[in-house]
């Protein structure tokens, strides 16, 4: 038994189609640390998110998932849909791609932190409310106490993205997993959102799975790098060896494709 | 005198404010722009969401009508251009989307697709519609048997080449792409770019290519024009846009942009020559 906080052993995850079932996920196993980010990139297809799903027991219908999935050292695979209930937004929480479509338009931010804190921690109203607005501050949504009381629509898209993020630590989860959070935000938000994460992670100590498909994001972010192609784990190991040392050619081909804003651009090849 | 010149262009849209007894609100989402797009070049506009790229983009393909300001092409003012000023216009300035199945009719063969401008301009090709097609598919990387199948039959990379097939039909002096790589992979997107440069090094074409992504932007432009808030904030050549940049706006959205950490990639570069 390591000393890792979650480990995901052989996770095969098989959906059924039309044409007979198929393995979206095939023998992908990995391990995060405490105060450790991830990062899976892969392209569309890949099967980046549904092994996001697995974990949280949120694949569709039908699906079989195989292996072994263990947080501080018990199983997830296999629970029931009542016992993951008390995991998710709990224990693991995820922030998505698209923060508006995760809020609901009808309530105000503070409402959902709330809601969400209480189904896992119950308590006071009045507890609830002073923990949303610490919440909002931590991510720094300016003049929280009054922002609580605001709707998803009077929010920008980067202070959408921020609040996900504070309702996913406002029950101090052991793992974050992040799908994708930044993808529809501009860059300059992005970078904002990327800064923040780094912070909130360094001083909760959550551990974090960070799903791209961008290589530049996953290179400022993570410690360790699972590469994925068509339901395979091609590369697995730490982000400097990935990076400076690839051994998969997938992995190549991918980092060969990616545009590149800082170094020569060999002028003849552009000028048409 | 260049190929297309934009002239102070504005552009207003009028939308109800907020509440219920609210006045009309103006916004500007293009504000007094200019700029020119010579033969042959290409020119990029880069901005973030609401900058006015695709606004700026869609009047200087004359989709829009602009408040204020002149659009000229081949010296001739084509601002408020209708009939058949407006049918040469098309003939001679195509777009390409950003989502390729969105603009793509899915009930329509290819063939009759990439045909579609030469239907619209009333042209019959020599050697009949066919055999047009599958060339044209061929040049942008197709297999010419797939001339029958349905947009849904193909990848988003090869609908998109199906789009540039059709932007190409006519044989324009301006391509217009909105965002046209915004959606693919990277690799596919790394493919679509050299496409995109092929083309233009064969036919000696024009782009005014709309985009976020500063890298890429890097890879296909000869210029830069950087837009926020409806301005433009910086225009130059590529090299200085991106070297030295001016203006502040322009400095905090490249230092913005994530990078693969430099050593890493050295390194890595180092070992792939040295193998």
């Amino acid at each position: 038994m390591t000393d890792d906080l979650f480990v995901v052993e052989d996770l095969t995850v098989t959906l059924p189609t039309g044409r007979g079932p198929v393995d979206v996920v095939k023998n992908v196993s990995f391990t995060v640390g405490r105060d450790d980010t991830l990062g899976i990139v892969g392209e569309s297809g890949s099967g980046k998110s549904m092994t996001a799903l697995a974990v949280l027991g949120l694949l569709p219908r039908g699906a079989q998932t195989t292996g072994s999935i263990r947080l501080d050292g018990a199983e997830l695979l296999g629970q029931s849909d009542r016992e993951l209930r008390s995991v998710r937004g709990n224990l693991i929480s995820m922030v998505f791609q698209d923060p508006l479509s995760s809020l609901n338009p009808y309530y105000t931010v503070g409402l959902q932190i709330e809601e969400m804190y209480r189904a896992h921690r119950g308590g006071s109203r009045r507890a609830a409310h002073r923990v949303a607005i610490e919440a909002l501050e931590r991510v720094g949504i300016p003049d929280p106490g009054r922002r609580v009381d605001h709707y998803p629509h009077q929010f920008s898209g980067g202070q959408r993205q921020r609040i996900m993020i504070a309702m996913a630590l406002c029950c101090s989860p052991s793992l974050l997993i992040a799908d994708e959070p930044t993808t529809a935000l501009d860059v300059t938000v992005q970078a904002q959102i990327l800064e923040l994460l780094a912070e909130l992670q360094s001083t909760t100590g959550t551990g974090m799975i960070f799903i791209t498909h961008d290589l530049a994001v996953i290179s400022s972010i993570a410690q360790r790098v699972l590469v994925m192609c068509e339901g395979d784990a091609v590369e697995y190991g730490t982000a400097e060896q990935v990076f400076s040392d690839p051994r998969h050619d997938y992995t190549r081909t991918l980092l060969d494709a990616v545009p590149r804003i800082d170094d020569e651009v060999p002028s003849e090849s552009r000028a048409g | 005198m260049s190929l297309l010149e934009v002239r102070e262009v504005t552009k207003e849209f009028v939308s109800r404010g907020d509440g219920v007894m609210a006045r009309k609100a103006v916004f500007t989402a293009v504000d007094n722009v200019s700029f020119e797009v010579e033969l042959g070049e290409t020119l990029a506009i880069v901005g973030e969401s609401g900058s006015g790229k695709s606004t700026t983009a869609r009047i200087a393909a004359r989709l829009l009508e602009p408040t204020q300001g002149t659009v000229s092409f081949d010296g001739e003012d084509v601002t408020r251009a209708s009939g058949k000023q407006l049918a040469r216009f098309r003939n001679n300035v195509q777009v390409v989307f950003q989502d390729p199945f969105s603009s793509l009719n899915p009930r329509y063969t290819v063939e009759r697709i990439i045909t579609a401008p030469l239907t619209y301009q009333g042209i019959v090709p020599a050697g009949g519609r066919r055999a047009f097609a599958q060339e044209l598919m061929e040049r942008v990387g197709l297999n010419p048997d797939h001339c029958q199948r349905y947009p849904a039959q193909f990848s988003g990379g090869q609908a998109q080449r199906i789009g540039i097939a059709r932007a190409l039909a006519v044989n324009p002096k301006l391509v217009i792409c909105d965002e046209a790589v915004s959606a693919l992979d990277v690799s596919i997107q790394a493919q679509v770019l050299e496409l995109l440069m092929r083309l233009q090094r064969e036919s000696g074409f024009s782009y005014i290519f709309i985009a976020h992504d500063l890298a890429v932007v890097r890879q296909i432009s000869q210029r830069v024009a950087v837009m926020n808030k409806g301005r433009i904030v910086e225009l130059g050549s590529r090299d200085q846009v991106f070297a030295e940049p001016r203006d502040d706006y322009t400095k905090t959205l490249l230092a913005a942009v994530p990078r693969i950490n430099p050593e890493w990639d050295r390194k890595r570069r180092l070992a792939k020559e040295a193998r």
